[in-house]
């Protein structure tokens, strides 16, 4: 009965709109949240448990996800504390490219990877999105992200006085 | 033959009936061609072009009269199509300048003037054998179809209006052949890239005509918009020439087939049309129209990754997300500043998060704290966590301010020779006058010796005390003659600081001690260094040392070097007990035969 049973197991998720996706056991254990319940469930449950319902999640954000995961399912992930604690700004250039996407989809993403909980995929998304915003003077990001400036007159007075000398160059 | 008469187009200024004004430029534009009698059917040909509804004939009927009296004559629009296809190849300049130049009355005379008689004839030569046909000038089809037959024509035209230096001003040519041929083997390059000077001269001469244009625009109150009209038109048909090279609005065509709507006019037609104030915003503000829309797209996806509005970070604050706290931390403190400048969203957003909002103070903090004060050495660049290798290089131009002081504090500081130990302690020792010092036994310094005398009363005489006689000699040994001892009872009544207050002690000053005639030699017994009464009442002397340093003021014998014990014989310079004496001799000391035997006993 082992030699027939594979040794990565098969485990299918289904989306939010019925999409259902196929994926080794091993990558998808790289999600917090469903490893949590495959623990709950027991030994043998795995293969007796159906297709896993994700329902805050699409069906495009679910194939980057798995896309992700089934690229990144043999490295070590690090723990939210790692995490918490990383500083280097050394990304893996297939990530790097992974995340040119749009900002709805990345959204989405960000959405996704914090309900499934992989904090790396997290922590990745919105290291994008600090990046866009880096650098960037407040109009520019205004208008990066259509925001309306909201300030009054005072207010602006109030905030230029705050910040003369970080202002004075 | 062009006439004065012929070529200024006058036009009155008529608000309610041909004016229209372009939504973007905010400029008059409108294209108004109407010819004299013999031009009737090209000028209702052109009418059919522009304005095919019948309110707009109905509104040219007055315009053509008044047009009538102005009289354009054929020549001036087959001028404007001639030049149509010279733009083609030459660019907008080129049509612009030689419309003004035209057109305007005092600016064609002042311009023919300057020409020579030879020029002007090759000119009137040419504008006779281009013939105006009004149909060419309605189908863009035909102009193009008739574009290359006229090209030769016109580059012609061009090289005679611009380059005056190589063809135009024909002495080079005709008069030396050599150097002709010369120039022609040195510049190849000029002769190829003809085109692009004349359009660098067309500038100039573009710029001249603007400049008259514009002149007449703001002086005269009848609008002479002809050649501002008219090189708008121009513009307009130019530009499906150079379709070719540039992309134009998709309608353009269907200006000649449909009929225009008003506010197509507006739009459409005008709405790129600018007040030609040069070749360059010409071919921009064309280009802008066409080319922008494609690189900001570009530069959108870029940049915004495809999207323009989408304030991902606001969203994800109002879904109370944790990923905000997260791109909050990946920030560095210059964008989060930054950022919270942004919106009042943002800034409550980062005012939320206790870590970040303390970052961003603290940045504050420290941006001013850099910024106030910059002067070396103050307190805030002492704050400041490192002192750059710029700084020290800044002191260098001290060193010699620095040097000098330093020799002037080291002339100020002049220490005084150098001495051994010995002597600098016994300088120490000698340096209070009129006071005996003694080493402190616990700390080594210089104590004063105080001397006290004790009364002794006679009642305590009788019971305790019989009589003490002792000798201090110089170095300070005692030699004790001792035949009776206080008594314990007595000694331990006297306390330390009871005993300046008791009547039965009186301190002495050291001049008074040292005033005896006996100090000098010896302490003798207290009988003898006293006098009279004296004598009676004090029956001995303490001398006991006083420790002089803060941290130690020890007290002490003189005598023993013990704690100070004012009624107490000295400890240790009692002689022994008898029984003690005894005890002593019968058990046998150290390498006496009795200890060497019970040693041995011992042993085995």
């Amino acid at each position: 009965m082992d030699i027939d049973r594979p040794s990565d197991p098969q485990v299918s998720v289904v989306s939010s709109d019925g999409t259902m996706f196929h994926t080794t056991l091993k990558s998808i254990l790289l999600s917090g949240t469903i490893k949590d319940m495959i623990e709950h469930i027991g030994e043998g449950g795995v293969e007796n448990m159906g297709a896993i319902p994700l329902q805050n999640v699409d069906s495009k954000t679910l194939e980057i996800v798995i896309k992700w995961i089934e690229h990144h399912k043999d490295n070590i992930q690090p723990t939210s504390e790692e995490i918490k604690d990383k500083t280097a700004d050394f990304i893996d250039p297939w990530d790097e490219n992974f995340l040119e996407m749009d900002l709805d989809k990345l959204y989405n993403l960000i959405t996704a990877a914090n309900y499934l909980n992989i904090p790396q995929l997290l922590w990745l998304s919105t290291r994008k999105i600090a990046m866009l915003i880096k650098n960037r003077t407040p109009q520019e990001i205004r208008s990066l992200f259509n925001i309306e400036d909201d300030w009054t007159p005072q207010e602006i007075e109030a905030v230029q006085k705050e910040n003369q000398w970080c202002e004075e160059k | 033959m062009f006439s004065a008469s012929t070529k200024r187009l006058k036009l009155t200024k008529e608000k309610n009936e041909y004016s229209s004004v372009d939504a973007e430029s905010g400029f008059h534009s409108e294209i108004d061609f109407s010819s004299s009698a013999t031009t009737t059917s090209k000028s209702t040909s052109i009418d059919n072009v522009f304005h095919k509804s019948p309110e707009k004939r109905m509104v040219l009927a007055p315009r053509r009269a008044s047009l009538n009296q102005n009289s354009l004559s054929s020549s001036d629009v087959h001028h404007f199509q001639q030049h149509q296809t010279s733009s083609s190849t030459s660019g907008y300049s080129s049509l612009l300048s030689s419309f003004s130049s035209n057109l305007t009355g005092s600016t064609s005379v002042s311009s023919r003037q300057s020409r020579t008689p030879k020029k002007r004839k090759l000119e009137i030569s040419e504008s006779d054998e281009n013939v105006y046909n009004a149909k060419e000038f309605i189908s863009p089809s035909k102009i193009r179809k008739k574009d290359d037959k006229k090209s030769a024509k016109l580059v012609l035209k061009e090289k005679s209006c611009s380059e005056n230096v190589i063809l135009s001003s024909t002495p080079i040519r005709s008069t030396n052949n050599e150097k002709w041929q010369k120039f022609h083997s040195f510049h190849p390059e000029r002769i190829k890239d003809f085109g692009k000077s004349f359009d660098d001269d067309d500038e100039t001469n573009n710029k001249i005509a603007n400049f008259e244009t514009s002149q007449k625009l703001s002086d005269d109150n009848s609008l002479d918009i002809s050649s501002f009209n008219l090189s708008n038109a121009s513009f307009n048909l130019t530009s499906s020439l150079q379709q070719q090279q540039h992309d134009i609005p998709a309608n353009f065509h269907n200006l000649w087939t449909d009929e225009i709507k008003p506010q197509e006019t507006k739009h459409s037609i005008v709405q790129s049309i600018k007040p030609c104030e040069s070749q360059g915003s010409l071919q921009s503000s064309f280009s802008q129209s066409t080319v922008s829309s494609t690189t900001t797209s570009e530069r959108k996806k870029k940049f915004f990754n495809g999207r323009t509005t989408f304030d991902i970070l606001g969203r994800l604050y109002a879904n109370h997300d944790i990923a905000v706290e997260n791109i909050l931390n990946h920030l560095n403190d210059e964008s989060l500043l930054s950022l919270s400048h942004v919106s009042k969203q943002y800034r409550k957003m980062i005012q939320s998060n206790k870590s970040i909002e303390i970052r961003r103070q603290n940045y504050l903090k420290a941006t001013k704290s850099i910024k106030e004060n910059k002067l070396p050495g103050s307190s805030s660049e002492k704050l400041s966590a490192t002192r750059t290798t710029y700084d020290k290089k800044k002191r260098k131009a001290f060193t010699d301010f620095n040097k000098n002081e330093n020799q002037m504090t080291l002339r100020r500081k002049q220490s005084p020779a150098p001495h051994s130990p010995s002597t600098q302690m016994h300088k120490k020792f000698q340096s209070q006058q009129n006071k005996v010092c003694k080493k402190c036994p616990r700390c080594c310094r210089p104590a004063t010796i105080k001397k006290v005398k004790i009364r002794n009363s006679p009642r305590k005489k009788k019971n305790n005390i019989l009589s003490i006689s002792t000798s201090i000699s110089t170095t300070g040994r005692v030699q004790k003659r001792t035949k009776t001892f206080l008594s314990k009872t007595t000694i331990d009544t006297f306390h330390d600081s009871s005993l300046r207050s008791s009547p039965l002690f009186v301190s002495l000053a050291d001049d008074e001690l040292s005033r005896s005639p006996n100090r000098s030699s010896s302490c003798e017994s207290p009988n003898s260094s006293l006098s009279g009464d004296d004598i009676n009442n004090f029956d001995e002397i303490y001398e006991y040392g006083v420790c002089e340093s803060n941290g130690c003021s020890y007290k002490f014998c003189v005598k023993c070097n013990c704690k100070y014990h004012p009624r107490r014989q000295c400890a240790d310079l009692s002689p022994p007990s008898p029984n003690r004496y005894f005890k002593f001799n019968e058990s046998g000391g150290a390498c006496t035969r009795a200890s060497n035997k019970s040693l041995r006993r011992l042993a085995y």
